[in-house]
Order: C-alpha cells, then structure tokens, then sequence
C-alpha cells in the first residue's frame, strides 16, 4: 500500500512541476509579425502625433505638444523605468489644454433634422461656434496637409491614446459651417469642402492600426456620406458638383471599411502591452508565473487575432452568413482547451480580453458604413431622378444588385410612412436608416 | 450475510463495519472515486466556457487528488479535535470512516449537477433533484452518526466535534488560499507602490 501511495505523491509532484515549468514556443507567425519593423511614428508629417497633441495650449504647435508626449514615453520605456513613470508620461496637463467650446446638436436621427435646415435657422449659433473654437478648427483643417498616419504599437496599453472629442467637434463645427455656406448658395464650395474631408477620413481609415482609430474614422465618414446625401438631394446640382458628391460616395476601397488591417494592428499591441506589463507587473518568483505563461498566453491570443482577421476579410455577405452559423451554432466564442492545464491565467485572460461577439461587431461596423454609403447614394440617386413615393420599393429593386442590402443582397427597405430607406444591422441594433 | 447496496446508504451501522472491514486500497479507491465525482459536479457548469475534453481530464487528473487530499486533511483534522475531546477511534479508523460517505456525497453532489445542466424546466429541475438531497442527507446522518459511535462521544459532545472540526478545516482552506493570494499579491507589489505614490 505504501509503494501505492508513494507513487500517487511521484506522479502528481512530476505533473505539478511538469505543468508548472511548461511553456509553449512561439509560434512562428506570431515571431514574423513582431520582428517586423513598423514605421517610426515620431517623424515629421505624421498626422497622429499631431492629434495626439491637437488640444495642446494656445501657441503650442499641436505636433510639437504631441511629440513631446510621445518621447517621455519612448525614453520611460527605453531606460526600463517602472510603471508610474510610464503612467506619468503619458498624462496630460488638462486644464492648461485647450477646451472645445459650447454644444453641438446631433442630426440625422428624424426626418428634417438634418444640417442645412439647422444652418438656415441657426446661423448666429453657428457663428458663435465657429468664432469660440476658431483655434481648433484651425487645427483641424492643418491635419489634412500632413502626408502619413503611423500609430504607434510597440509601447502596447501604455501609448497614449489622443483625445478624440475635440477632433469630432471640429469635424461638426467644419461641417455646420459648409452647410451654412450651402444654405447662402455656395454648395460648390461646400462639396469641395465636404470632399476634402471625406478624404482626410478615407486618409485616416486606410491607415489606421487601432481599432479606437479606425472605428472613429467609421462615425466620421459616418457624418461624412450623411451631409453628402443631404446636399446631393437637396437642390440642383450641375455637372461639376454631382461629380464631387459621386466622388465623396464612390466605394470604399478594400482597406478603408474592412477592419483586418486594424486588427493586425491590435494585435501587436495587446502582444506589447501584455510584454510590458508581464515585465513591469511579475517578479520571477511570484506564484503567479505558475498559472500564467507568456508565450503560450501570446500563442492564444495571436490565434484569436488570426481568426478575428479573417473574418474581417470576408465579404459583406459572407460575414453575415458566418456570423448567423456561428450563433445558431453557439460557436462564435472559443471554448478553452488543453492549455488551460498549465497557463490557466493566460487562457482566461485571453479568453475574456478578447471578446468575439465585441469583436464581430465591431467587424460588422465596417460592413455598415458601406451600406449606408449606398443608401447615400440611392437618396442622391432617387432626386435626381425625380422618384415619387409610390414608385421607390421598383427603384430600390432595379438597384439591388449594386445597391442592395449588404448583408442580404436585397433591395433596402422602404418604409413609406417615414419616407425613409433602411437596412437591418445584423447585430440586431436598430435599422440603418436615411430619411429622404 | 450479504449487505445490499441500499443499506450502505441508509444504515449507518452497515457503513462502519463495511468501512472497518475494507482493504485500505479500497478505501483509496473510494476516495478517488469520490474525489473524481465532485470535481466531475464542479467542472460540468463550466462547459460552455472549457471543452469537453479538458472538462474530463481535469476530472480524471485531478478529481482523485482532490478526493485523497480532502479525505486525508478531513480525517486529520476530525483525529486533532476529537483526541482534545477525549475521543478514542484511531487517525485510520476516521479516514476510513470518512470514505463511504465521501462517496455519496459526491455522487449526490454529481447527479445535482447532470439534473441542473441538462433540464430547463425548473420545476422538473426542482423535482429531480429531491433524490440527491436525500442522498446528501443520508451521508451527513451516517456520517454524524459513526464518528459519535466511534469516537464514543455523547451527542453534545460529538456535535461539538463535528462542528469544530468543520469549522477548522474551512479555516485551513481558507488559510492556504490567502496565503497564496498575499504571496502573488507581494510580487506585485512594487507596481501596485508606484501607482500608489503617483500624484
């Protein structure tokens, strides 16, 4: 009975140590991706590091502000210091910073509640807007001259992350100031406008390597194709002017509304974040180091990231198909496996850290953004060629093919008591929809 | 005579000779199986979040380590308190004694579990489940009830002991789990000192 006994203590101590000690190696693609060298985001021209610093104090050059922010990272990770040095130097000094000023109505969300009416009525508001944040627009309109938009990836979770806020309120501001321009006759202007920063956002998705970036440039271009309907369906245009509105509603290229590159991205930077972190947070004789093992935590979500990126790759309709398979099969999130018995730490974190149905939906915004693209284009479309309400669900039909529901290939749907058309999100949120 | 397998369950008296009688490989055996069937109740809920076949090996592999662990810390434990209350019966004949309801209520512990995962309607649910409470109930009474009989304690005094030993095993468990947790809470301290000093 004792050699029994003995044996049992000899087995569980061997499987103990042995998970204990185990660690996976990395695998080779996720070695190829992190050995490639990224563009260095510190470099003149660099439009992130100008939003970076965008509300910087008056008569601080905003990429300057944002430089500065970003070397006392660099130089905090460099000399290996610890984490409330890498904490400091990416906060600001707020109240020294400069502030967006006044309130912005939201549009677009109920029949007439679009720019131009608002601009016809609320001139002086605009005015005052215009005039209290005349700096940020300022710098707002500069941020289109710059040539590259590098994100920096390599100090993972401890990058700063640009304030975003005062980059969308210039964005409305700028908006409400075309319509107002459109309002007093000047639309050609206003498009020429309108298009330009259509192409500073398509600029900004197309090189964006973080999802917070890309999913703003998603509500931007959002606005973006909304006003364009608005004055492409709301007086005559001539020739020159429908061709900028076309321009501003052509397709969005491969990169532009797909989230793949984005996620790539995010990837290196959960996998530098989490390197930083580990190497800041664990102390090599911490019990810890037990339950949670770096490569094979990496491999995981290195995995995870793959996965995410090809379905982010697929098509409109393809995306949708998978994402109703894998519901109706309860497989979209990964169930954990063998490596749970010696990285049980790793497999939990990143298995919660990277949500599956967080991450198709954030998939699925692209997906939308192209769809309302189209319902963009089917208002302009549907004015020009002087549509009455009865004869829309032929209209929305003979342009099913090119501009049908994305999901489903259908027409849109018409919905004559709103006088809007619309398309179902797959996440089940309510309809994408623009009122005509 | 031979004992059915029903009196193992509801006669107290039957269970102690049975536990008595046994080669001390059975009593391991019963353990691990024991073991394997609480590990087995815990692990099933988990099953949306871990696949199946890590849920069975970390039944297999760890179920029986559980039950020895437990079955071995328990019987020590119930040996320490009853020799302060004067108690007689020997560290093996409370290891022993411990095993036969060990297993039934891990087997009450596992049909609980397979009732609760795999039926919707609650109140079937609620139904189904009688029968593993009443199992529960039965190795709770014949265990009570043995340790008073063999330890030759009155009733007051072996209430007093069963209760303290229960109380002073979740004091360990909960002792070891701290102990660990400060451990890991230590090697991270100079992170949670710098946030801490931060301005």
């Amino acid at each position: 009975m004792k050699r029994i006994k003995y044996a049992i203590i000899v087995f569980y101590l061997a499987l103990f140590v042995g998970l204990a000690l185990y660690d996976e190696k990395p695998a080779p693609g996720l070695v190829r991706e992190m050995a490639r060298t990224l563009p260095a985001s510190i470099e003149p021209g660099n439009a992130w590091i100008a939003i970076l610093g965008l509300a910087s104090p008056e008569k601080v050059s905003p990429y300057a502000y944002g430089e500065q922010k970003m070397q006392k990272l660099q130089d905090a990770v460099s000399t290996g210091k610890d984490f409330s040095v890498f904490l400091a130097s990416t906060m600001s000094d707020s109240k020294s910073e400069l502030q967006f000023q006044g309130k912005l109505p939201s549009f677009y969300s109920k029949k007439n509640e679009g720019m131009l009416p608002y601009a016809t009525t609320h001139g002086s508001e605009i005015a005052v807007l215009s005039h209290d944040n005349e700096e940020l627009l300022q710098r707002y309109e500069t941020l289109r001259t710059y040539p590259r938009y590098n994100e920096p990836l390599d100090h993972g979770f401890f990058t700063p992350i640009p304030r975003f806020s005062p980059l969308r309120n210039a964005q409305k501001v700028k908006l409400l100031h075309l319509a107002v321009s459109a309002s007093q006759g000047g639309t050609t202007g206003a498009l020429a406008g309108l298009r330009e920063d259509a192409e500073f956002w398509r600029f900004v998705s197309r090189n964006s390597s973080t999802l917070i970036s890309k999913l703003i440039s998603f509500s931007s271009l959002t606005s973006d194709l909304r006003f364009a309907a608005e004055l492409g369906a709301s007086c005559r245009l001539n020739a020159s002017e429908m061709q900028m509105v076309q321009e501003i509603l052509r397709p969005f290229a491969a990169d532009e509304a797909s989230l793949a590159a984005a996620l790539r991205g995010e990837a290196r930077y959960a996998q530098r974040g989490m390197e930083l972190t580990c190497r800041q947070q664990l102390k090599s004789w911490n019990p810890s180091n037990l339950l949670f093992k770096p490569n094979a935590t990496q491999n995981r979500m290195y995995a995870d990231y793959q996965e995410f990126i090809r379905l982010a790759e697929l098509p409109s309709r393809e995306f949708a198909q998978k994402r109703k398979k894998q519901e109706a099969e309860k497989t979209a999130t990964r169930r954990i496996g063998f490596p749970f018995l010696y990285n049980p730490a790793g497999e939990l974190l990143a298995s919660i850290g990277q949500s599956a149905a967080g991450m198709q939906n954030y998939i699925e915004k692209g997906h939308n953004l192209e769809g309302l693209r189209r319902l963009a284009c089917l208002k302009v479309l549907a004015y020009k060629e002087h549509v009455l309400p009865e004869r829309m669900p032929q209209f929305l039909a003979s342009h099913m093919r090119d501009l049908g529901n994305p999901f489903t290939g259908e027409a849109m749907t018409w919905d004559a008591k709103k006088g809007s058309i619309s398309f179902k999100q797959l996440s089940g949120e309510k309809a994408m929809e623009m009122y005509l | 005579m031979k004992t059915l397998p029903i009196s193992i369950i509801c006669r107290p008296q039957v269970v102690r000779e049975t536990a008595l009688n046994q080669a001390e490989s059975a009593v391991v055996a019963v353990n691990a199986v024991a073991g394997l069937f609480v590990v087995a109740a815990i692990s099933l809920p988990w099953l949306s979040l871990f696949t199946g076949s890590l849920v069975a090996l970390l039944t297999i592999l760890f179920g029986p380590l559980a039950g020895f662990t437990v079955s071995s810390l328990y019987s020590r434990v119930e040996w320490t308190v009853g020799k302060r209350l004067g108690g007689k019966a020997s560290h093996d004949e409370l290891y022993r004694i411990f095993a036969w309801p060990f297993l039934l209520t891990g087997s009450a512990a596992l049909l609980c579990a397979l009732i609760l995962i795999s039926i919707e309607n609650p109140s079937a649910k609620a139904g189904l489940s009688i029968p593993s409470l009443i199992l529960f109930f039965c190795a709770i009474r014949n265990y009570c009830s043995n340790i008073i009989a063999i330890q030759q304690f009155t009733l007051t005094r072996g209430g007093i002991n069963i209760v303290v030993t229960l109380a002073l095993f979740l004091v360990l468990i909960a002792g070891c789990g701290g102990f660990l947790s400060l451990l890991s809470e230590y090697g991270m301290q100079d992170g949670l000192k710098s946030l801490l000093a931060q301005p």
